[in-house]
């Protein structure tokens, strides 16, 4: 019984239940700007656009081009390989063409990996939409 | 004084005798940084039996979805695939490592010895049927004979699994960078044998896993709608 006190104090101690969707994203828009909000839930890290160094994958935010939106390359307000908490991803939009009546709908595509400080979860993918038109604010 | 040795002997007997055999299956990665705290655990478990009413069966079952940085060379897809099918046993909504299942029946993350204790200690009270296991190693290849009787079960499916004894990486890349990474019950190859509901007596010849030191022949039965594991036994070559 010695040998299995000795065991259990030399490992996690208060391990909680595994998040496993533990990012929320939100995007929303205007004719000239997408912003893509990340809520990272409690003792979990995302890793950033920045590469990380040792091997985690990095976030990508790929907007999806079309007639009226050419290639964008989504920026962060920081430089740090880990974000926490809540974040914005302000991506400007200059569109080539009128936005047409019937509206302008966007893909955005997401692939990111996140972990706690006790487990890490695998490479996910999400595929946000977005709908924009002369009302959009 | 000859009366208490052969009480000791028969009390060491009936323990041994006792012993609930339980499976640990560890699914783990060497390019994951939460994972190398799981595979000590696991060791010092494998290695100290700390439970006086079980017998621990060790699976280090190594997951491919890791392997973008640092290859894990014990990693499979299949593995990955058996993580997922508990994922559903368990009603969760994706995988993760370090994940620890017991007898197919809990699981939790992997490092943590208190749901280690916990689990390890439901286990014990669940009975297993007998499953009797012989295997023997000729040149690449193992003979093994498996049998058992009285399942009673609506559909399970009888598994074959080798394992290393134990490994060391050097891992050079990826989040583990740096790091001497040390395994125990590493999967070489896990195989579905065949399906049974009531008694099955099976001889296998299978390919021996190239450059092992030290294998562990691992046979069990698994409940194909719970996922329970209703019978298993071990053999070290």
């Amino acid at each position: 019984m010695r040998r299995l006190a000795l065991i259990l104090l030399a490992t996690t101690l208060g391990a909680y239940a595994p998040n496993l969707n533990p990012v929320q994203w939100k995007l929303t828009g205007t004719p000239t700007k997408l912003t893509l909000h990340a809520t990272i839930a409690e003792h979990y890290k995302l890793y950033s656009l920045t590469k990380p160094k040792s091997g985690p994958i990095p976030l990508e935010i790929k907007v999806r081009e079309t007639d009226w939106v050419p290639r964008i390359k989504p920026t962060q307000p920081t430089n740090s390989p880990t974000l926490e908490g809540e974040i914005d991803f302000e991506i400007p939009l200059k569109l080539a063409k009128p936005l047409p009546n019937e509206g302008l709908t966007l893909h955005v595509d997401l692939r990111y990996q996140s972990c706690s400080d006790q487990i890490c979860l695998p490479p996910t993918k999400r595929e946000l939409e977005i709908t924009l038109n002369s009302q959009s604010k | 004084m000859k009366l208490t040795i052969a009480l000791l002997t028969l009390t060491l007997a009936a323990s041994a005798q006792t012993k609930s055999p339980i499976l640990l299956e560890l699914f783990t990665s060497e390019g994951c940084s939460s994972c190398p705290p799981a595979d000590k655990l696991v060791e010092s478990l494998d290695k100290q039996q700390p439970f006086n009413g079980a017998d621990l069966i060790i699976l280090g079952e190594h997951v491919d979805y890791w392997d973008g940085s640092w290859k894990d060379r014990f990693s499979s897809r299949a593995l990955t695939n058996r993580q997922w099918e508990y994922a559903k046993y368990f009603g969760l909504t994706g995988v993760y490592t370090p994940q620890l299942v017991v007898d197919g029946q809990s699981e939790f993350v992997g490092s943590s010895g208190p749901d280690a204790k916990a689990a390890i200690t439901k286990a014990i009270k669940n009975h297993k049927h007998p499953l009797t296991l012989s295997a023997k190693a000729t040149g690449n290849k193992l003979h093994a004979s498996v049998s058992i009787e009285g399942l009673g079960s609506k559909g399970a499916t009888l598994y074959l699994a080798l394992a290393d004894e134990q490994a060391t990486s050097q891992v050079t890349r990826g989040e583990n960078a740096g790091r001497t990474l040390k395994h125990v019950a590493i999967v070489r190859s896990l195989t579905a044998v065949g399906d049974l509901t009531n008694s099955l007596t099976k001889e296998l010849d299978l390919n021996l896993p190239s450059n092992y030191s030290g294998l562990r022949v691992i046979a069990f039965v698994q409940d194909r709608t719970t996922g329970r594991i209703l019978a298993i036994s071990q053999e070290k070559l």
